[in-house]
């Protein structure tokens, strides 16, 4: 059924924190980052150098003029994702075949940031770094918002839609990354209602009190997202600030439960924690399902209206992941 | 018996989506009143349907039991002779499995898309059905022998083909599924290359849908009277137009085919077809149920069926043995404490008569206060010094009997609000009440009592509260307890019944009782499990984006309305739970968020009701009973207030809720003593209080 199995753990990252005058020591051709007021993602696109950058500015923050840092790239009218990160491209970037890019994933939306990924690939741009910063801790703690919590379309993100499987028993299957927004938990739950269920957990968390801060947010989507007979398992854990291990985890998982339960019909995977563990799915999705004839997964997303310009303070470590993917 | 760590929530699935196949089967209950779903849901008749319910009301398990899954494991080996017996094939799929909210957007016109999710759909059904048949009849020899030539009947349903295909089950299958990958191809790379050209259809509308059901009842005996019925679940999944097309095949349908389609009650966004846009009449291309409006007018049935279903949880969850028939329906309400109940709530009360033997009773604490306040503002008629207070209270005392205490005081209530002199109001209360105590006929408190026995109990748990006394929590608790108010508060949706059960059940383990096995459900996991389950249900019926948002809030200020009048001194309905409306009145607004409210089970409709003076007709709306706990107040159908435009946009429309304080406080100050809403003129009770100086 899959492709030669991949061995995410060959893929190269480094916590570059521990790199004295890290900034001097790297350089790169095309610098991305998602504009946002937090301190980590400022600071990185400070620091960062680069021949070109470029800054994003997601209409979901509602910054207003005065706050948008000269040359950033906005757009007026409300785009989905591709059509916005195909415009940004188009405007700003353009050509870059062969150059040396970095992407600060830190302070992007989820669903543009995913996109962003496909688009490379199909760009023909199957070698690239991404930068994520770690907070110190989150603004209210386990009461941080990172939406509006008004969910208002749980939807796949485009270019992720895989063909929907006809079966006569059909055996579905929901991944939810399960981050503090319960309430897009509970909108994925209940969007995918008659699939299985697994939530993936960031462990090791990015700080130790944030799994108790994660886990007891999402205490209140335990009825959306069920799991409740003992000999299901309904919980993976991966470490939050690491893509490849995550997508190994994802894939053990999906071949247990297959191994267990039987073919799965249609396999959906939701990332709503962080954008490391994102990376980690869109990986997966890329290396192991993208070239399948066969392909039953879709990543799905619960869109918000709005995102807080700011969620977290400080720095902690700064991760430097060199991603690869299938040519 | 298991031990206590091994024990499993008989009632932890709530949800059919959660249930496998065989579970569906195993643990099906049967309605046993109209002659069972069999005659409601109606799986051989050729008429479509539209099964509508809010959200738990059993549409998905009741679609699930007749599809073909279930058919296959409830037949068995007899597999065929089975579908014969049973008279139909139930094609059953989800609206959200087909992801249909791609055929839209990506700078294509919606003409286009109508276009292809029609062939869409004809192909998606094709398949499923070529893939029922192909699992039915794969080893059955007479179809065989007649395979090649039912399967070249079907290619020539199609207008043109991409390819060669073998006359065979599994080269159709093959082929079909080809056309569909394709289609999703198309579909899905759309919105980054933005090019359909490519697209052909094959296929007319209609002619897959019918055509091959059509073939398979000529060609096969065995399926001669035999109806394909798809079954169509979570239609709300649908666009409008995507709807209209589905809508269009109803009303263009061909025997021996057959539709049901299963939406919320929210789900149905056209009755038009593209039939000349004639939409579809009820009664005429289908016939509609609401599932949990057929529970709620059939009490009595619902209620059976509920105690049905425990028990068959509790049968298959192994905690007790089937066979045995040890547990029988007559039992099954003493698993559940209720605390006893007499004519003047003796026991419910008696925490009252423990706690303040020495001490004033809290309401005649805030009387004494009332009286004081109002005698400060000239509204005492007859009461001129304090010492007359204490006389009005002795006289209103009944210190063995709590809840007539509680109506004595309602009476003297109404009669202060009435300006009727006080002393003799008290009097009167008091001659009445000692006839009560006689045993004789005391036609007020009687009528009242009858009216507010249950308000003013909550009155009463609330004013008297004294958390450290076991009997006291025992009363508080008692005020949602017993069987039967826990399947009444489930108002028909046998899933909220099942939470509350799941919920209930917990908190029994947690109190280390063995419901069921050993010990029955004490009224504190009751109590807390119904509010546990409130709290879900609160929070679980709300919709995706504002209007999910809005509406909840608008419940929020409807029930924190009634709560105020039922603990008001003077409530002027009884076990409150319903308003009435004339909607044609109300902004645009709040009409539409009534709706919403109705739609996700947060309103329930109750049909409507003239007005007693003005002749209107207004409708009448109950706040579901699944909410009640939340607020404290009733869950029966008894009082109802009317509420004028003003109040409802104030509650329901985003433009006026600025307006809902004041809307509030007219209403709660009409019963509100020493004033009860009467104006008072503060400046001349000052130089009143003054004159009285010199």
């Amino acid at each position: 059924m899959y492709m030669k199995k991949i061995d995410y753990q060959i893929f190269y990252k480094k916590n570059i924190s521990e790199i004295i005058d890290w900034q001097s020591k790297y350089s790169w051709d095309v610098f991305i980052s998602s504009y946002t007021k937090t301190q980590r993602v400022k600071e990185n696109f400070d620091q960062v150098r680069a021949k070109e950058k470029h800054w994003i500015v997601f209409p979901e923050f509602e910054y207003l003029d005065k706050d948008i840092p000269p040359g950033a790239f906005i757009f007026s009218k409300k785009l989905e994702e591709a059509e916005f990160i195909i415009e940004f491209w188009n405007t700003k970037i353009k050509d870059a075949k062969n150059k040396h890019i970095l992407i600060d994933v830190t302070g992007f939306v989820r669903p543009y940031l995913a996109f962003l990924i496909k688009f490379l690939y199909l760009e023909g741009i199957t070698t690239f770094e991404v930068l994520y910063c770690e907070p110190s801790h989150y603004i209210d703690r386990s009461k941080t918002k990172f939406s509006d919590e008004i969910v208002t379309d749980v939807r796949p993100i485009k270019s992720f839609e895989s063909p929907p499987k006809i079966e006569i028993q059909p055996k579905d299957l929901i991944i939810i990354n399960s981050g503090y927004d319960h309430q897009q938990i509970i909108e994925a739950a209940k969007y995918k209602e008659n699939a299985r269920k697994i939530q993936l957990f960031g462990y090791p968390p990015l700080s130790a009190d944030m799994y108790q801060e994660n886990i007891s947010r999402v205490a209140n989507a335990e009825e959306a997202v069920g799991g409740h007979t003992e000999d299901r398992v309904d919980k993976i854990f991966a470490p939050a600030y690491d893509p490849f291990i995550t997508a190994s985890v994802i894939r053990s998982a999906v071949d247990n439960f297959q191994a267990k339960e039987g073919p799965i019909s249609n396999l959906y995977l939701c990332p709503i924690a962080t954008k490391a563990q994102l990376l980690g799915m869109v990986l997966y999705y890329l290396w192991e399902w993208e070239k399948q004839s066969d392909n039953i997964t879709s990543i799905i997303y619960p869109f918000c209206e709005t995102y807080p310009q700011k969620t977290s303070l400080g720095i902690s470590r700064i991760w430097k992941y060199t991603i690869e993917l299938p040519s | 018996m298991k031990i206590r760590n091994q024990i499993s929530n008989p009632f932890n699935v709530t949800k059919a989506v959660d249930f496998l196949d065989y579970e569906i089967r195993d643990y099906w209950v049967e309605l046993s009143e109209q002659g069972g779903f069999s005659q409601v849901i109606k799986p051989i008749s050729p008429m479509p349907m539209l099964i509508l319910g809010g959200k738990g009301s059993g549409k998905t398990h009741v679609m699930r039991y007749i599809s073909y899954p279930v058919q296959r494991i409830r037949h068995e080996e007899k597999l065929i002779s089975g579908i014969k017996e049973d008279g139909y094939i139930g094609i059953y799929y989800r609206c959200s499995g087909m992801e249909a909210g791609r055929f839209k957007g990506k700078k294509q016109e919606p003409e286009e898309w109508a276009r292809i999710f029609e062939y869409y759909m004809e192909v998606w059904h094709a398949q499923l059905l070529l893939k029922i048949v192909d699992d039915i009849f794969r080893k059955d020899e007479k179809f065989i022998s007649l395979e090649q030539n039912i399967c070249k009947k079907i290619i020539e349903l199609f207008d043109e083909l991409l390819r060669e295909v073998n006359p065979s089950l599994r080269s159709l299958i093959q082929y079909i599924d080809e056309l569909k990958k394709s289609t999703d191809l198309n579909v899905n790379n759309c919105g980054i290359n933005c090019n359909l050209s490519d697209f052909r259809i094959t296929a007319t509308r209609g002619r897959l849908i019918f055509g091959i059901p059509k073939i398979l009842t000529e060609e096969l005996e065995v399926l001669e009277n035999v109806l394909f019925v798809y079954l169509i679940d979570e239609f709300e999944n649908l666009s409008e137009d995507q709807q209209k097309y589905i809508n269009t095949l109803i009303r263009e349908k061909q025997s021996p085919s057959s539709f049901k389609v299963g939406a919320r009650l929210y789900g149905i966004r056209a009755y038009s077809t593209f039939c000349a846009d004639e939409d579809n009449k009820e009664g005429s291309e289908y016939e509609k149920i609401v599932l949990d409006e057929n529970f709620r007018k059939n009490k009595a049935g619902y209620r059976q069926f509920s105690e049905s279903l425990i028990i068959k949880r509790i049968e298959e969850s192994g905690l007790i043995d089937k066979a045995s028939g040890v547990f029988e329906k007559n039992v099954l309400s003493d698993w559940f404490i209720k605390p006893p109940s007499d004519k003047y709530a003796k026991s419910e009360t008696q925490f009252i008569i423990d706690n303040y033997r020495n001490t004033e009773r809290p309401y005649f604490h805030k009387l004494r206060n009332q009286l004081l306040e109002g005698k400060a503002k000239g509204l005492t008629k007859g009461v001129t010094n304090e010492d007359e207070i204490e006389v009005i209270i002795n006289n209103l005392r009944c210190k063995s009997l709590p809840i007539i205490e509680k109506v004595n005081i309602y009476l003297f209530y109404q009669d202060w609000s009435s300006d009727i002199n006080l002393i003799k109001s008290s009097e009167d209360i008091s001659e009445k009440t000692k006839l009560l105590i006689e045993g004789q006929n005391s036609n007020g408190h009687e009528k009242v009592l009858s009216h507010f026995k249950n308000d003013f109990l909550a009155q009463l748990r609330r004013e008297c509260k004294k958390t450290t006394d076991k009997k006291f929590e025992d009363s508080k608790y008692a005020l949602y307890s017993g069987l039967k108010t826990i399947i009444d508060i489930s108002a028909g949706l046998p899933k909220n019944l099942l939470m509350t059960l799941k919920k209930i059940y917990s908190w029994a383990l947690f109190n280390e009782d063995l419901p069921f096995i050993k010990s029955p459900i004490n009224l504190k996991a009751q109590y807390y499990g119904l509010i546990e389950s409130s709290e879900w249900f609160y929070n679980d019926a709300k919709s995706m984006g504002k209007d999910g948002d809005f509406a909840q809030d608008s419940i929020e200020r409807l029930g924190s309305l009634f709560r105020g009048i039922r603990y008001s001194d003077k409530p002027s309905e009884c076990s409150l739970s319903t308003f009435t409306v004339n909607l044609a009145n109300i902004s645009d607004e709040s009409q539409r968020i009534i709706n919403l409210c109705r739609n996700w089970s947060l309103l329930i409709y109750k049909g409507e009701q003239p007005d007693r003076n003005l002749n209107i007709i207004h409708s009448k709306f109950q706040i579901n009973p699944m909410l009640s706990p939340r607020w404290g107040i009733s869950i029966s159908v008894r009082g109802s207030i009317s509420l004028n435009p003003n109040e409802i946009n104030a509650i329901f429309d985003p433009n006026f809720i600025n307006g809902f304080e004041d809307v509030y406080k007219r209403r709660l100050d009409r019963m509100k003593a020493p004033k009860f809403g009467r104006e008072i003129d503060e400046k001349r009770i000052i130089d009143d209080s003054q004159q009285s100086l010199f």
